[in-house]
Order: C-alpha cells, then sequence, then structure tokens
C-alpha cells in the first residue's frame, strides 16, 4: 500500500510503500528487497520513519504489556505502545517510567531508536532503563540483546537502523509524589537562564524570547519543579493521547508580527503566575496538552533545532546566535532551555550542559538561519541531537561524531544488505 | 460473564478483547497466530487482571467440534460469541484462483456460520447470551471491487436476521455491525474517508452487549453515506470505479 508521509518539520514529504501491521506473522514474513524502517507515530521531526522506496512498517498495533513484576520493578513491553498509554499503566500501580519524552504519543520504540531524553530527568536517557531488547531483522531473525553487547549499544540511539523493535524490557520507578509545585522567575537574558537551569538542583526549564533591542533580548521565564510529597492533582490528567500534531492549516499563526505579541503576552501571563501544583506526568510531557501550539504552525510544518550548550562554550554560543539572530531575523515561538548530563556514545546525543530547544515556523528565512547554527554548532563541537534537528546533513555529523565511521563499519557488518534505512540515514550518509 | 471471540489476534478483536476485560469478562480467545493470542492474553491479565484462555485455530482449517471441546473443558458453557473474523482480498475485481476464492467464503461466511452452530444450545441456555457479527458497508450494494467478499457479507447479515428471529423467545440477544472504514490493516488511504478509530468500535460493540441491534452502522454516520449510495441511479453507479 502507498502512503503519502510528511515529517513534523514539513521539510520532507514522499509518496512510499507503508505496512500497517497487526500480527507478528506480517512482521516476521517481510521479504521484499525494499528497504525498511519502522515508524511508531511519526512524530520525529525528520525523515526517521519513512523515505523515498523504503517501506514503512507501522507497529503501532504492537502495543502489548507483557509482563509487569512490581518485586523487580521491571515491565516487559511491546514497542509499538505509546508512553502515554504505559505510564497510565504504570500510574495505576505507582510507578512511572525513569525518562520521559516531551509528548505521551511517542512509541517505546520511537523512544529507543531516538534514545529519548527527558524535560525531568537531567541525568538519564532512555538507555539507562532498558534491561533488554527484541529485535527483529529479516535475515537475522528475532535476536534478544542485553546491555553491553554491541547490538544492543547501536540499537539504542541508532535510528531504527539495526532492525525493528519488538520487546522492550524496562525498569521503573515506583513513587507516591505525584504533585509537583512549579515557581516561576523571570530571567533577563540568555546567560541568567542558562546559569539558573546549571545551579538548580531540581529540575527545571526556561523559556526565552529572541528577538527585539539589546535590552530586551533573550529575556524568559525560569521555572523550577520541586516534590510537594502530595498526590497531587491526578484527576486533571485525562489527556494522554493527544492525537493530531500535525496541522492540515495551510498557513501559520506564527508569523514575525504575531510572535513578539504571542511571546509578550506568554511571558506577563507566566511572570506574575503564582506557584501551581500540577501532576509529575504533566510536568515531563511538555508537550501535551498543547494541541493548539502545535496547530499553530500549519501544514507547512516546524523546523526543529536541539543542541546542548556546555559551560565552556555558551558565551561563545549565545553571541553568535545572537548576530544570527540579528541578522536573519527568524520567528522562534519556542527557545527552551533544559538540564542534561549523559555520556554521550556512538550516535547517542549526550555530554553536560543545557540543552536548547528551538521551533521555528517552516520558510526560506528559517531555514538559512537554522542552517548557520548549525554551522556555528560544529565549529563550536556542540552536541547535536540527530533525531531532533529538522536541517542536519552527512556533513555536520561526521564532525559532530568521530566514530561516525566506525559506527557506519559496524552496521555494515551487522546488515550487509542494509536492509533497515530512512529518508534520515540517508541524508546522513549512514 | 464467559465470552468466546472468535478472530481476537486481529485489530479489532484485540481491541474488543481490552473492552471486555475492562468490563471483568472471562474471555476465551480464538486466533490464527499463537504470538499474538499470547501476548494477547498476557497483556489482557496484566492490564486488567482478566482471566484469559486461548487457542490457536485458523478459519480456514477449522474444525469446529474441536473448538467447543476445548471451550467446554477448559472454560465451560459461553455467555456470549462474538464472531469478529473477516477477511479482504486486495483485488477482487480481476481473477481470483479457487483456492483464494474458498478462503474468501470460509472466513466471511462459511465459518462463523459453522461456529454459532455449533455453540447454538450455548446462546440459547444462557440467561443474558449475545451473538455479535460483523458486516460491512461494501456488502450494501453488489459492485465490482469485493464481488465475493460483499456477497458473503450479506449472506452472513441474512443469517443475522434469521438468527435474531430464532432466538426472538429467547434471552440471546443478537448484534450486528455493518462496519466502515475502521483503522484496521485492511483500511486502505483514503480521501474521503477517515478511519475510524478501533478503540471507538470497539467500545460500541461492548457496550452494545445485552441488545438488539441488528444492522447497525458503525461508526453511525455511514447509515446517511450508504442510504445516498444506494439511491445512486444504475447509469451512475456502472460507472464508478473506485467505491
Amino acid at each position: 500500500m502507498s502512503h503519502y508521509f510528511k515529517s513534523l518539520d514539513g521539510e520532507h514529504r514522499v509518496y512510499s510503500s507503508y505496512l500497517l501491521c497487526d500480527r507478528y506473522r506480517d512482521i516476521l514474513s517481510v521479504n521484499n528487497q525494499e528497504p525498511l524502517i519502522a515508524r511508531g507515530s511519526g512524530l520525529s521531526p525528520s525523515d526517521a520513519s519513512f523515505g523515498f522506496r523504503i517501506q514503512s512498517i507501522d507497529i503501532r498495533h504492537f502495543d502489548r504489556i507483557l509482563s509487569f513484576d512490581p518485586k523487580e520493578n521491571t515491565v516487559r513491553v511491546e514497542g509499538g505502545i505509546s508512553i502515554g498509554d504505559l505510564s497510565q499503566f504504570l500510574l495505576q500501580n505507582e510507578r512511572h517510567l525513569p525518562v520521559l519524552p516531551f509528548h505521551p504519543q511517542h512509541t517505546l520504540g520511537g523512544c529507543v531508536a531516538c534514545n529519548q531524553i527527558g524535560l525531568t530527568t537531567p541525568n538519564e536517557s532512555f538507555k539507562d532503563s532498558i534491561r533488554s531488547l527484541k529485535v527483529y531483522h529479516p535475515t537475522l531473525g528475532i535476536q534478544t540483546l542485553q546491555p553491553g553487547e554491541q547490538l544492543f549499544d547501536l540499537t539504542i540511539g541508532g535510528l531504527g537502523l539495526t532492525g525493528i523493535i519488538l520487546e522492550v524490557e524496562l525498569k521503573t520507578i515506583p513513587s507516591t509524589h505525584w504533585g509537583w509545585e512549579l515557581k516561576n522567575k523571570p530571567v533577563q537574558d540568555l546567560v541568567a537562564g542558562f546559569f539558573s537551569i546549571l545551579r538548580s538542583a531540581d529540575p527545571s526549564y526556561s523559556w526565552h524570547m529572541l528577538w527585539g533591542s539589546k535590552a530586551e533580548y533573550g529575556r524568559g521565564i525560569f521555572t523550577t519543579a520541586s516534590p510537594t510529597g502530595s498526590h497531587g492533582p491526578v484527576k486533571e490528567f485525562t489527556a494522554f493521547h493527544e492525537k493530531d500534531v500535525i496541522s492540515e492549516l495551510d498557513m501559520t499563526l506564527f508569523s514575525p508580527t504575531s510572535t513578539p505579541l504571542i511571546q509578550e503576552w506568554k511571558y506577563y501571563k507566566e511572570k506574575f503566575k503564582k506557584p501551581e501544583i500540577v501532576h509529575y506526568l504533566k510536568l515531563a510531557f511538555y508537550d501535551a496538552e498543547k494541541r493548539r501550539y502545535w496547530r499553530a504552525f500549519g501544514n507547512q510544518g516546524v523546523l526543529v533545532f536541539e543542541g546542548l550548550i556546555k559551560e565552556v562554550f555558551h558565551q561563545a554560543f549565545f553571541e553568535k546566535l545572537h548576530k544570527l539572530v540579528q541578522r536573519f531575523g527568524p520567528t522562534i515561538p519556542r527557545a527552551l532551555f533544559f538540564k542534561h548530563n549523559t555520556e554521550p556514545g556512538l550516535l547517542r546525543f549526550g555530554g553536560t550542559g543545557v540543552v536548547m530547544q528551538l521551533h521555528l515556523p517552516r520558510n526560506e528565512k528559517n531555514r538559512v538561519f537554522l542552517n548557520q547554527l548549525i554551522e556555528c554548532a560544529c565549529e563550536l563541537q556542540m552536541p547535536l541531537n540527530l533525531a531532533q534537528n529538522s536541517c542536519i546533513q552527512e556533513i555536520h555529523a561526521r564532525k559532530l561524531f568521530p566514530d561516525f565511521d566506525k559506527i557506519k563499519y559496524a552496521l555494515s557488518l551487522y546488515d550487509k544488505d542494509r536492509r533497515f534505512q530512512s529518508g534520515l540515514s540517508r541524508r546522513l550518509g549512514l | 460473564m464467559k465470552t468466546l471471540i472468535i478472530g481476537a489476534a486481529s485489530t479489532l478483536g484485540r481491541e474488543v478483547a481490552r473492552s471486555l476485560a475492562k468490563r471483568q469478562h472471562h474471555l476465551f480467545l480464538v486466533g490464527s497466530d499463537a504470538r499474538d493470542l499470547e501476548a494477547l492474553a498476557r497483556d489482557l491479565s496484566v492490564r486488567f487482571n482478566a482471566k484469559v484462555q486461548y487457542i490457536m485455530m485458523d478459519m480456514i482449517a477449522l474444525d469446529t467440534k474441536k473448538l467447543m471441546k476445548e471451550v467446554h473443558n477448559k472454560f465451560g458453557r459461553i455467555d456470549n460469541l462474538l464472531c469478529l473474523t473477516g477477511f479482504h482480498h486486495e483485488d477482487e475485481n480481476q481473477f481470483m484462483d479457487e483456492k483464494e476464492l474458498t478462503r474468501l467464503t470460509l472466513v466471511n461466511f462459511e465459518a462463523p456460520v459453522k461456529i454459532i452452530n455449533r455453540f447454538i444450545e450455548d446462546l440459547t441456555s444462557s440467561t443474558q447470551g449475545n451473538c455479535v457479527g460483523l458486516g460491512s458497508i461494501f456488502a450494501q450494494r453488489g459492485r465490482r471491487t469485493s464481488i465475493i467478499y460483499g456477497s458473503c457479507k450479506h449472506g452472513l447479515e441474512y443469517y443475522f436476521e434469521a438468527l435474531r428471529h430464532r432466538f426472538a423467545n429467547t434471552r440471546c440477544r443478537v448484534q450486528f455491525y455493518r462496519l466502515g472504514w475502521v483503522e484496521t490493516q485492511d483500511s486502505r488511504d483514503n480521501r474521503f474517508f477517515k478511519p475510524a478509530s478501533v478503540v471507538m468500535v470497539a467500545e460500541s460493540i461492548a457496550n452494545g452487549l445485552g441488545k438488539d441491534r441488528l444492522n447497525s452502522y458503525l461508526p453511525g454516520w455511514w447509515q446517511f453515506v450508504v442510504f445516498f449510495y444506494k439511491l445512486l441511479p444504475w447509469f451512475i453507479f456502472k460507472r464508478l470505479t473506485k467505491f
């Protein structure tokens, strides 16, 4: 069956082969010679789950919980389950996953393939929660992988290039404290936001306004979350399955005129907001319940940038960013900062510092700005998240990942025919 | 409530099983893939603490005697029978070999009829029995793209109507749904109609237990589409190639 695919950033649109699997025999009988790639919810900003003349295998119907061991704090589930669904189940058992992605609709397989990071757990990535994996490859069959094995390492954060993730055994964290208090504080500029996050012991994030004069530029709100010890307002939390992130509107509501107005309104709203208690999952799923925000980008898509600012080069980066903003005048509805501190490895995003996430409506000006920003990041050796960057190319990946050729070699040793490919992997030359 | 689900390994079967497990039904699942059934049984017992048993049986090699024996031995007499089997061939417009034709008629018509026939005593003796079948909007007017499938489903519709008459003086209720496009493996990309959510359809089927629902459309708005579709005059209808 042919299907029209569009990435979240709108940059990649193709008609390609698609197979919605609902039984094991469908997956296990995939034997045509076309390259393959597994597809979850399709929420990656880039073309990580489809590509030209690549068959996308939709595994969302593989959403079963196979076992749950409260004593060992583990859960074994299929790769197509959404994180929201799994969290809902774990919540009933007073547990949660150690690392939660920004949106509950992400599938578990997608989180493993992209080694998702979370807002509330700076010291962990998805890799740290995984006990074992089952991966299917048409030539090599079903393989069970344990930590320490090379293929396990290649699969996590491996962009789905080692096979279809069928099952995952995960660590869970028992918790009875679901209520977290959010306190907002205005910050003057990016540097203030950066250091507030670095010094904060509790989970924290800040958002900034990247426009205006020198005095106004970089203003924002710093939010810190601390556990209250209470159960928290569980009742308000119902929107785990928020769908339709992608809008069909032909225009974006984020224009150079409207964006500063919207941000200014948000700034004052947040500045004078009283501390509020929210549910932990609501805090972790930062992008849930933001349907209007996502839809405001329209059909043209949202360009995404995600990179890690380290303390050693933060000053230089912020200066370069300011110059680029002055030169290109991009529209940036979101500039979000949050703490991160994990070990990088292979194609995995990591390091110690503050993650900067930018969202821009897709247009030529913003694309040029983003390309320049990626160039700057490469000059400063700033780690970039391969799965979360719209404009990243092979040349950038080679500069940023010293083991790039080794990974490519390891992949070709494991999978000689390179059955698993995606638009993203082709673009990165993997 | 003891419920037997035929075609439980399919997307819809799985969701219906979840909806019923949520309502504390004891389930006996029948499907063509043991791996899926095992995973589903585990899922239902982990999520809902449901009592679930299963047996692998392909509708093509159906042995109703063996099925009944297994069900009665492991499970006892059933209250509800849900026949959720269905199989749609990609290209019925082209020449179809006899093997494929037999498969289509077996899965879509013969198997449900044989199974219901075998369990008819269980259903009539139950104090709150239900017999559920699935039809299709494709069966509402004969058309070139689903000749065999449509005929089978139309035949099944007739069978369920007769069954309803047969059960009229018993406590067993009959539900037959005409399904529109649902988000399953067989639903194709359609420019005009968005496939309905499987969860929504499954919930409707589960909620319908205990009620007499013959030829209800799922989702309900399909009845208007089919109404106008049936009214199309022949000189227009014969020109339609896709619908």
